[in-house]
């Protein structure tokens, strides 16, 4: 891509008798230099963080379960659609820049610039390349000053960045926190949970005032285990139908 | 052993094919027969028949809860 880059600066040099690197030759050399180096030493990077380092990374798509050990947990999986997703974006993310110089300069004054006579542009110099689709981008990319690309070049690479630095402790978070909150939403479900158990106990030395709950159902999801200050143990219709749904989509 | 291997395959199966863990099967098995019993509870929202099934509120053991609750 940069030595494509490089060989159609090349080309239009060759067409305006090097007036253009005459003109800019130290911010486009400075450039093909930074972008050069930036791609090299990212692409890789970026490669190697798409590729799947394992074979459980195939999970099919579902959350695993508690019992399995070793297996990736993300709500997103890394499948290989997933991994090409994240490639394509974070190239979309490289090209975006570019993209978003490109677009309102072709339909701005792309096309009918030659006909109005309107030079509403002042980097707009070069009247007879009309037509070429790729020298507007290339041009404006070379009369801006080095360090509004750098920067521009630099955010997009951060947000690259910040989107996979994410992943990391994201998926790490899930991976501790995913048995704990089953097993939390497992212990007030009747009657083999262990809150929902320890509720029953407590229920056996409670006064007589609350005898009458002693007898949980199997299969009843309790709101919570206390029982005084505030009274809680009792089921709700629509909670109970919650818990369930998410435990049947586990 | 074998009785163990012959009662984990068909959910390792299932496990590892489909991704789905079978293991809560009981549990969801038990909510619906308590569904069952619940919902033909009459309550202070009415009967089966006659609003009962929008009732929020039950004690554990499946009955109709009578004491105020927001209302």
């Amino acid at each position: 891509m940069t030595c494509l880059y490089f060989r159609i600066l090349q080309f239009y040099d060759n067409r305006q008798n090097l007036s253009l690197f005459s003109l800019r030759t130290a911010s486009s050399i400075e450039l093909i230099e930074s972008s050069q180096e930036l791609l090299r030493s990212t692409l890789p990077a970026l490669l190697i963080y798409h590729l799947p380092l394992s074979s459980t990374s195939f999970t099919m798509g579902r959350h695993p379960t508690t019992t399995g050990t070793s297996e990736q947990i993300s709500t997103l999986p890394r499948v290989w659609s997933n991994r090409l997703l994240g490639l394509f974006l974070s190239v979309s993310f490289l090209l975006a820049p570019i993209l978003f110089f490109q677009w309102p300069w072709k339909f701005s004054f792309g096309l009918s610039h030659h006909r109005l006579r309107i030079i509403a542009d002042p980097f707009f110099a070069y009247k007879d390349w009309l037509w070429t689709s790729i020298y507007p981008i290339l041009q404006r990319i070379q009369k801006a000053t080095l360090p509004s690309i750098r920067s521009i070049l630099l955010t997009a690479f951060a947000f690259c960045a910040a989107v996979f630095s994410q992943n990391a402790p994201v998926d790490q978070f899930i991976a501790t926190q995913y048995p704990i909150s089953k097993a939390g939403v497992l212990a007030n479900i009747g009657p083999s949970g262990s809150k929902s158990s320890e509720a029953k106990v407590c229920f056996v030395f409670m006064p007589t005032l609350f005898a009458f709950k002693l007898k949980l159902q199997a299969g009843v999801v309790i709101a919570s285990p206390s029982t005084l200050d505030p009274d809680y143990l009792y089921t709700w219709t629509r909670d109970s139908a919650l818990v369930y749904k998410t435990i049947i989509d586990l | 052993m074998s009785e163990y291997i012959y009662a984990r395959f068909p959910t390792l199966f299932i496990r590892y094919t489909r991704g789905e863990d079978t293991s809560l099967r009981a549990t969801i098995d038990n909510y619906v027969s308590s569904q069952a019993i619940q919902q033909q509870v009459s309550n202070p929202s009415g009967s089966v028949s006659s609003g009962g099934l929008g009732e929020p509120k039950f004690n554990i053991d499946l009955s109709a809860f009578t004491g105020g609750w927001g209302r």
